[in-house]
């Protein structure tokens, strides 16, 4: 310990590293974070899975409410009322604090779900696409089929 | 008259530090001499650049010059080679996994890309032991060739598959929570925080999803990141990697989770976090003592700049 002290002492002598402390702004991934609007937190969204597309240099995170999360752990292939599911994917970028993994960049997209009760019986699904963090709503609708089987045919990560 | 009374004042002054100087060289630690019970094998170019700025701490070829000799500097010499040797031996790659032996060598050039090795002290006095960007491109390439893509097989599916059945049936309760080797327990309700950020590590096949608790959001929210306030906790998951034709990766077995709680007194000996990772599904608490969490610190220690904490986090 003793000796420790000393080596320190001299230490602090040769060296004078002066590490700056980052501020909240160069912490913080700006460039991917969510608007305002979704109101996120009181959505009640959990983590149901993430995955990568690595032709599009792309990752994403599907969140759901807790009913979601439950129907697709379950994984009885149904769709019930009141599920509520959001797909955040976002660009790819190198992580700048460790060479060997990559982060989020910037927002593209945001496709959110929700069931609801129809009249003859059957869940209505609603789906809408925005672009970007500006949270741009999209018109194309081509597609809209498409995403809604391929959101929920998603198998949950084992979270345990 | 008065000029010569300072100047022998000056005199003596002089000959007490000498002699001091004289008697501190006999304070010497032991520099152990171990043998190279298996060198690292890597491409000459790569270990060109290892032996000449990391192996005079970092191996059991070190080669003292005759300035590192000299007390006091020598005392920073022996215990700079007694720590730097405990967490990184390129001479005992034998002790070392396959799985272990890449994981230390990203580790290791990401200690150089952090400016944090070699050290600044050593490179000082050391001036050939600087790191040209020409070395940083050859070190990078090389991990670049390492990388395999994580193509699913039925190995991995078959381990996705198993613990997706379990996961179904029984919810994996716990009757007492798992506690790592320092007393960190686990916390199940890790599930339902947001997550602060994804990652992909191509380093080693797997992919991550970090989460905080309330604290840490609120942190965010507020721009409170640094330091982090007291509470915040992490929870960072990792699965395998599933890579389909199409290259689209999903996540597969569950690796391991950890977790960092901020908070300055109770965890002062390990830099104001209670660390703690338990591996698989069974949550088995990581190494064989308390002192796991000299691994984490030392991994994490370049990112002191922003409380120790890797994670650029998105806003929600
Ligand atoms: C002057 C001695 C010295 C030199 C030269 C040096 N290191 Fe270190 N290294 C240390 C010490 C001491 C530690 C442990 C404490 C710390 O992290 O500061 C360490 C820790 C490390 C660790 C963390 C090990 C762990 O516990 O997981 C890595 C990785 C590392 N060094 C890589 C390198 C690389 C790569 C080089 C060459 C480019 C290098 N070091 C050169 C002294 C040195
Ligand atoms: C070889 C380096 C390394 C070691 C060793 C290491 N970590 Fe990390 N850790 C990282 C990196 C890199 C990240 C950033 C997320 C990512 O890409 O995986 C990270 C992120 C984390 C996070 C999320 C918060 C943050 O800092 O971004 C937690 C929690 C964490 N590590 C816990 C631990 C614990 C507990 C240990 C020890 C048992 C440990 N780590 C050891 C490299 C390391």
């Amino acid at each position: 310990m003793k000796m420790r002290l000393i080596t320190l002492l001299f230490l602090s002598i040769t060296i004078s590293s002066c590490s700056s402390k980052k501020s909240p702004d160069e912490i913080i991934n700006k460039n991917a974070s969510l608007p305002e609007a979704l109101n996120w937190e009181k959505a009640g969204y959990k983590v149901i899975t993430s995955y990568i597309d690595k032709k599009d240099s792309t990752m994403s995170i599907l969140y759901g409410n807790d009913l979601a999360r439950k129907t697709f752990i379950a994984s009885e292939n149904k769709i019930i009322p009141n599920e509520m599911l959001a797909l955040v994917t976002w660009k790819q970028k190198a992580d700048e604090n460790w060479f060997g993994a990559n982060i989020p960049g910037s927002v593209k997209t945001i496709e959110l779900i929700k069931t609801s009760d129809s009249k003859n019986g059957a869940t209505s699904i609603a789906y809408n696409l925005y672009q970007g963090k500006e949270f741009t709503p999209s018109k194309d609708t081509i597609n809209n089929q498409v995403r809604i089987k391929y959101i929920f045919s998603q198998q949950p990560s084992v979270m345990p | 008259m008065k000029k010569s009374k300072k100047a022998a004042k000056w005199k003596i002054g002089v000959s007490v530090l000498l002699v001091l100087f004289l008697i501190v060289q006999f304070i010497r630690p032991e520099i152990t001499h171990p043998p190279v019970t298996r060198d690292i094998e890597v491409p000459a170019e790569v270990k060109a650049i290892l032996v000449r700025t990391c192996y005079d701490c970092h191996s059991n070829q070190i080669q003292l010059r005759w300035f590192d000799k000299i007390a006091p500097m020598y005392w920073g010499v022996a215990q700079h080679i007694k720590e730097g040797r405990e967490g990184l031996n390129f001479s005992e790659w034998d002790k070392l996994d396959p799985a272990s032996r890449k994981a230390k060598l990203w580790e290791a050039v990401n200690q150089v890309i952090a400016g944090a090795m070699p050290l600044k002290d050593y490179e000082f006095v050391h001036r050939s032991a600087k790191i040209s960007s020409g070395d940083l491109k050859v070190l990078k390439q090389y991990l670049n060739s390492m990388v395999v893509k994580p193509l699913e097989d039925t190995a991995k599916i078959n381990a996705l598959n198993k613990q997706y059945t379990q996961s179904q049936s029984t919810a994996m309760k716990f009757e007492n929570l798992p506690r790592a080797l320092n007393g960190v327990e686990f916390i199940p309700d890790y599930k339902n925080w947001l997550p602060i950020s994804p990652s992909e590590r191509f380093d080693n096949g797997t992919m991550r999803v970090i989460l905080g608790n309330d604290i840490a959001i609120k942190a965010i929210q507020d721009k409170q990141v640094n330091p982090w306030p007291k509470g915040t906790t992490f929870a960072k998951v990792a699965w395998d990697q599933l890579e389909d034709k199409e290259g689209h990766i999903r996540t597969g077995a569950f690796k391991q989770i950890e977790i960092m709680i901020k908070d300055e007194e109770k965890y002062r000996s390990t830099k104001g976090w209670g660390w703690a990772r338990f591996k698989t599904p069974k949550m088995i608490p990581y190494g064989k003592d308390a002192m796991f969490t000299n691994e984490c610190i030392n991994c994490h220690l370049p990112q002191a700049n922003q409380d120790l904490v890797f994670s650029s986090p998105f806003k929600h």
